[in-house]
């Protein structure tokens, strides 16, 4: 079986009278170290999907196997065990703590998990070595993304989820994140998916799954990902 | 306002209800409570106002000490200003309670016309009837004990003794219950007699007690019942009459005087007379015997000498009768001799005649012998001439014939010799018959003389037995009149000493009649009514506390406003950076807030008016009722508190949301319309200190840099939470502070159990006989009221003088509070108690000016300050006192040790006390306890409402900081919950601020609160009575872990909002 593996999952939202399908039997694969993108356009599911994939909702039928468990019969407790060691997210707007510095940012996520990995070194890797004292408000966008990604990481999670991670960032920062992604995909062996509605991320991608109105439109496999430098959008 | 815009301001206000009802309850609770505190004291006075004029209380009381007269009642209620006199009886009897304790009974006697104007203190029924005939009472409700006094009791009233002969019945009988503002509170009175303490109050018929005089006349004044009673105007109007009634007085009481001076003196005249006239006729009496026991004497001695003469005159007679019977027996001795020679020649001569006698005799019988044979032959003869022959007859007549013849001769011899015989024997008989005589004459003649012997020895006999008697009645007489002497000494020992008694009895009579004081009336006004003032200064601690407490509330409304309005305004940045782009003045859209803070303070003031103005009263008199019966509480819309309290609030709230908008609000259109830029993370102090700083996990570590991010709010928790620890430590600081000085003053300071006064400096033998074998330990002392003054101010304090200075010691702890340092007293220095110390500002080695009663003044050294409770004291040496004042001390207080914790006994050895001469009072410390004990028990109360609103400042508060937190931290939150923070983290990540901020505040307000306990028990502080200054170290603790659990409580009640954050918002972007 593949590391990830969601299957089936379907998701409803009620609003009012009207039943709205979020996630219309979606099923992907992805295996371990791969760096998976999906995206879709605004509705597509995309957001359903990384709520469910990260443990933050559940789905209201279908399975989501990761590393062997299926993380739709967790409980919320379980699932926030599961947040807590097996994911790492990066959120679109960094969500750092204001009040801690890039280091602390890090061990803040590092100091709850299992097997953390040492947030100072951590945060050299995504070439922040020089930042560590710094608070959020001292730091430029991309470099609180990297603090971002460097708690993520730090948390040695089974996943990586990266929402919209260049959403908030200029074109040239946006594309030395997506770097410090897929090279920490390919150095470290870590899966990587990344969520985002940005289509030209796609050519990077071990494998692409494009959503389209709550459903998986298709299902790329691109064994020549392209180097982040040679994506344009 | 445009309709839209107006659309706009009530989604605001629907969008963040919670924000609004923060601001709303903060300001209800605020206003409320200063609405409410204000409010009281004006309630509790209106209703005081209300009830003393319903019942007609008294204004003035006027007692004389001579008593009150007819005239006397006339002159008051003819003086100007007053307006109702009602003459009345007070009398305190011993009764006899139906379990068969004794106790004391006051009772009043209740006017005839109770429709009358007149009928003043009119007692309110609350069960049964009014008293209808002598014998009947109706009693005064029983403060603490509302059971005590039931209907049917029946006190009998012992005995005959003073005051009880006053009383025209034996006893009285419960038919009705009543409440009376005269006597509203629960504080017993003192009396002097039975055991010094009025157990019950009762009022009575008129007929009950007999008096040509009245005890009291109570008054009420014109326009009094107008007047505030407790306001300067009423005082002053008290005051004018008063001062009419005293100088009435002067008058009065001194024609008083001398009507009594003069019954008296016409009694003591009369009494002088019957002792006068009394005296001379036991004067008379005691001469008169004195001079009958002198003629005895007399009597007696001459009739001694007449017994002695007639004494001697017997044994003189005597002699001569034993002479004349040995002359007589003498005499007789000689006659016998004669006589019996006579006799015996007479016997002789018998003899003879006997012979010849008997000679005779045989002759005669020979004659007989031949007249028989003569007869013989006679009747021979006879016998023979019948049927003899003749021969016979004539030889027989022969023989007859010479017989015959013998015969014959025979017969003429003896004749012969028998006629001699007879003539010998004749003459024998008459020398007999002579002798005879002779010895009879001489017989008769010795008798005579024998008799005359017997006769005389008789009167000599009866003689002595009359001397014998005479003698016995001699010293009878003797004796009876040494029993007459003995007699007249004692009667007159007797007549002396009763003589002397009287003319004492007559002395002191005159020194009574001498010492009649110039008779004074005391005008007396409702502050001398022991309920009535202890009311009055209740509510005036109630006002001083007003003052205080709802200081932090307000300050924590200005603070919520501030804070949450400032969250407001952040929140809405967007929005006001569109209304201003769209051409919105700032003006209108500053309204917009302020309106939104005016609405929420308007709402809130008047839901807290409407509480406050109703439940702070009424919890407050309820917690005062326990020592008062009074009827229900009037409570009042007070529209000047009212005013302030929601203006105030206003004000703070106002200018609250006018600091908030303000910074916003100068910002340009474009920059509100980008999102803020989160405030910048910043170091705190804490990370300097690395040792700390690394030991802190990093939630601890976001936790000390948000502590200190957010000024606001950090200042708004910490006072809000300093302000509920404050008023939790105040109350039960409060309770410390009084309930500690009772036992403190009374056990620890005071080592005497009983006080007693005497009228003068002398004990009784009785009374001392009863101390010394009753009490353990005693001590004598001077108390004269004095003042102790330094600069301007001055400050009335009792100077206690003890006889015996090295033993004060034993009785009273003179101590330094803060220290223990023990003090003594020396003969050149006074100690003197700490709370007027400082009052004055005076320490030890300052110099103060000392006054005694007489105004007499000087300058002294302290010696040091004293920890003391009650009252004011100085102490000083009855050296020190002399040299002082030039006066020596008078002793007239008596302390003394003695083991009285059961009131049985304790009783009973006041009522001994109280029963000796010269004893004017006597209490208790036992009773004084228990008395201070109650009274302070309603500060329970007191606490109670510290703690509720404590818990509802607390509440408000950390609501307020908590919604505050999770609104404006959403994302964070959302974040952290991403991150797989359980519920369990995410709560202390968020709670542990709060938890440090309610440690903060519990910590400031440990501190703040022993200042505003200091203060509150100062202002609390009764005059004369010096609190504790010491809270208990269970005060702190407790007032710290009520305050956590109420921060605990507010986290649990916040804990489903942060469940229910979405980890969805960790998406969204900032605005």
């Amino acid at each position: 079986m593949a590391f990830i593996s969601v299957q089936d999952v379907c998701k409803y939202y009620a609003t009012g009278a009207q039943r709205v399908v979020a996630a219309d039997h979606i099923s992907f694969t992805a295996e371990k170290g791969e760096f998976v993108v999906v995206v879709g356009h605004s509705g597509a599911g995309k957001t359903t999907v990384l709520n469910i994939l990260g443990g933050m909702d559940n789905c209201d039928s279908g399975h989501i196997f990761v590393d062997g468990k299926d993380i739709a019969a967790y409980s919320d407790r379980q699932l926030t065990a599961y947040r807590r060691h097996d994911v790492g997210f990066v959120f679109q707007f960094y969500n750092l703590v204001q009040n801690l510095t890039a280091l602390e940012n890090v061990e803040l996520a590092a100091e709850i998990c299992a097997h953390p990995l040492d947030a100072a070194t951590v945060l050299r890797e995504v070439g922040l070595g020089d930042r560590l004292q710094n608070f959020p408000a001292q730091l430029s966008g991309g470099e609180q993304q990297r603090v971002s990604i460097a708690r993520a990481l730090a948390k040695n999670p089974k996943i990586l989820l990266c929402d919209e991670p260049t959403g908030a960032l200029d074109y040239k920062t946006g594309k030395t994140i997506l770097q410090l992604l897929q090279n920490t995909c390919r150095k470290t062996g870590q899966t990587v998916i990344v969520i985002t509605h940005n289509g030209a991320l796609t050519a990077m991608a071990d494998r692409v799954v494009r959503l389209r109105s709550g459903k998986v439109e298709e299902i790329i496999e691109n064994p020549q990902p392209l180097p982040v430098e040679r994506i344009e959008w | 306002m445009k309709h839209t815009y107006r659309k706009l301001f009530f989604r605001t206000v629907r969008g963040s209800l919670s924000r609004f009802l923060s601001i709303f309850f903060i300001v209800a609770l605020g206003v409320g409570f200063l609405a409410g505190l204000l409010a009281t004291t004006p309630d509790m006075r209106l209703t005081a106002n209300t009830y003393y004029n319903d019942s007609r209380l008294m204004d003035l009381r006027v007692v004389s000490t001579l008593g009150l007269t007819e005239e006397d009642i006339a002159a008051i209620a003819a003086t100007d200003g007053v307006a109702a006199v009602m003459p009345s009886q007070t009398v305190d009897a011993v009764i006899t309670l139906p379990d068969g304790a004794t106790a004391v009974l006051r009772m009043h006697t209740l006017p005839q016309d109770t429709e009358s104007d007149t009928y003043l203190n009119r007692p309110v029924l609350l069960s049964g009837r009014m008293p209808q005939a002598a014998g009947e009472c109706v009693a005064v409700q029983g403060q603490y004990d509302k059971s005590s006094v039931k209907i049917g009791d029946r006190f009998a009233v012992s005995g005959d003794v003073t005051p009880n002969d006053r009383l025209q019945v034996d006893a009285l009988t419960v038919v009705g219950i009543v409440r009376t503002a005269y006597y509203c509170s629960g504080e017993s009175e003192s009396t002097t007699v039975g055991d010094g303490k009025i157990s019950r109050t009762v009022y009575v018929p008129t007929d009950t007690v007999k008096a040509d005089t009245y005890t009291d006349a109570f008054l009420t004044l014109t326009d009094a019942g107008t007047l505030d009673t407790y306001s300067d105007d009423y005082k002053a109007l008290t005051d004018t009459v008063t001062d009419r009634l005293k100088t009435l007085g002067e008058v009065r009481a001194a024609d008083r005087r001398a009507s009594l001076v003069a019954d008296a003196q016409a009694t003591w005249d009369k009494e002088n007379a019957t002792y006068l006239s009394e005296k001379a006729k036991a004067e008379k009496e005691l001469k008169n015997a004195l001079a009958a026991i002198r003629e005895n004497e007399q009597k007696l001695a001459d009739a001694e000498k007449t017994l002695a003469d007639k004494r001697a005159e017997l044994e003189s007679g005597k002699k001569a009768l034993e002479n004349g019977r040995k002359t007589l027996a003498d005499k007789r001795e000689a006659v016998a001799a004669v006589i019996a020679e006579n006799e015996e020649k007479l016997s002789d001569n018998a003899a003879q005649l006997t012979e010849s006698s008997d000679a005779l005799a045989v002759a005669k019988k020979q004659l007989d012998e031949l007249a028989d044979t003569v007869a013989q032959t006679e009747a021979q003869l006879a016998a023979a001439r019948e049927n003899g022959t003749p021969e016979q007859v004539a030889a027989l007549e022969q023989t007859l014939s010479r017989l015959k013849a013998a015969h014959a001769q025979q017969s003429a011899v003896w004749q012969e010799n028998a006629d001699a015989l007879t003539a010998a024997a004749a003459e024998l008989d008459a020398a007999d018959a002579t002798l005879q005589a002779e010895k009879e004459n001489a017989e008769k003649e010795f008798d005579a003389a024998e008799q005359e012997l017997s006769k005389t020895e008789e009167t000599l006999t009866s003689g002595e037995t009359a001397l014998i008697a005479g003698e016995k009645a001699q010293k009878e007489g003797a004796e009876k009149l040494k029993a007459a002497k003995a007699d007249y000494a004692a009667a007159k020992k007797e007549a002396d000493t009763a003589l002397a008694d009287a003319e004492k009895k007559l002395a002191d009579a005159k020194k009574q009649i001498d010492e009649i004081a110039d008779g004074v009336w005391y005008v007396l006004d409702r502050n001398t009514n022991v309920g009535y003032v202890s009311f009055h200064s209740n509510t005036e601690k109630v006002e001083a506390i007003a003052k205080v407490f709802p200081v932090f509330f307000f300050l924590v409304a200005a603070l919520v406003a501030l804070t949450t309005m400032t969250r407001l305004v952040e929140e809405q940045r967007a929005q006001i950076g569109t209304l201003f782009a769209l051409g919105y003045s700032r003006r209108v859209i500053a309204a917009n807030y302020l309106l939104y803070a005016g609405l929420a303070t308007v709402g809130g003031s008047i839901l807290g008016l409407l509480i406050g103005f109703k439940v702070l009263p009424t919890v407050i008199f309820t917690a005062y009722s326990i020592l008062y019966t009074m009827p229900p509480l009037v409570t009042t819309f007070n529209t000047a508190i009212a005013l302030l309290a929601a203006g105030a609030a206003l004000v703070c709230t106002i200018a609250a949301t006018a600091a908030a908008c303000g910074s916003t609000l100068r910002t340009t259109a474009a920059r509100l319309m980008q999102p803020k830029a989160p405030k910048a993370g910043k170091r705190v102090f804490l990370e300097h200190v690395p040792f700390i700083w690394k030991h802190l996990s990093f939630t601890r570590k976001v936790t000390a840099r948000n502590l200190l991010r957010y000024k606001k709010r950090f200042f708004m928790t910490v006072i809000g939470i300093a302000g509920c620890t404050a008023l939790l430590l105040t109350g039960f600081g409060l309770r410390d502070a009084i309930s500690d000085i009772v036992s403190i003053q009374f056990t620890d300071l005071y080592q005497y159990d009983l006080t007693l006064k005497l009228k003068d400096d002398t004990v009784s033998d009785a009374l001392l006989a009863l101390m010394t074998e009753r009490t353990s330990d005693r001590l004598a002392a001077a108390q004269v009221t004095g003042k102790v003054t330094k600069g301007g101010d001055s400050e009335t304090v009792t100077l206690n003088v003890p006889a015996d200075s090295a033993k004060l010691a034993d009785f009273v702890r003179l101590r330094e509070r803060k220290t223990g340092e023990p003090l003594s007293l020396t003969d050149d220095t006074i100690l003197l108690t700490e709370k007027q110390a400082t009052a004055l500002g005076v320490q030890k080695g300052d110099t103060v000016t000392l006054e005694n009663d007489d105004g007499k003044t000087a300058d002294i050294k302290i010696g040091g300050v004293i920890e003391n409770y009650i009252s004011g004291y100085v102490y000083l040496t009855p050296t020190l006192f002399q040299t002082l004042f030039d006066e020596t001390p008078a002793y007239t207080t008596l302390w003394a040790k003695a083991d009285v914790a059961d009131a049985a006994v304790r009783s009973a050895l006041m009522q001994d006390v109280l029963a000796c001469d010269g004893v004017s009072s006597a209490s208790s410390s036992a009773d004084l306890i228990d008395t201070f004990s109650r009274v302070f028990h309603s500060i329970d109360y007191i606490v109670i409402v510290l703690i509720v609103s404590a818990a509802l400042l607390a509440f408000i508060v950390l609501y307020n900081l908590t919604n505050i937190n999770i609104g404006e931290r959403q994302r964070e939150i959302a974040t952290i919950k991403v991150l797989g923070f359980f519920d369990r983290e995410v709560d202390a990540y968020i709670y542990r601020e709060t938890a440090v901020l309610s440690i903060i505040g519990t910590l400031f307000g440990l501190i703040f609160g022993i200042f505003l306990c200091r203060f509150v028990v100062k202002t609390a502080e009764v005059d004369m009575v010096m609190f504790g200054r010491h809270i208990k170290a269970m005060s702190f603790v407790l007032s710290a872990a009520i305050t956590l659990l109420f921060s605990f409580f507010v986290n649990l009640v916040m804990h489903p909002r942060l469940k229910k954050i979405d980890m969805v918002e960790s998406l969204k972007s900032n605005e």
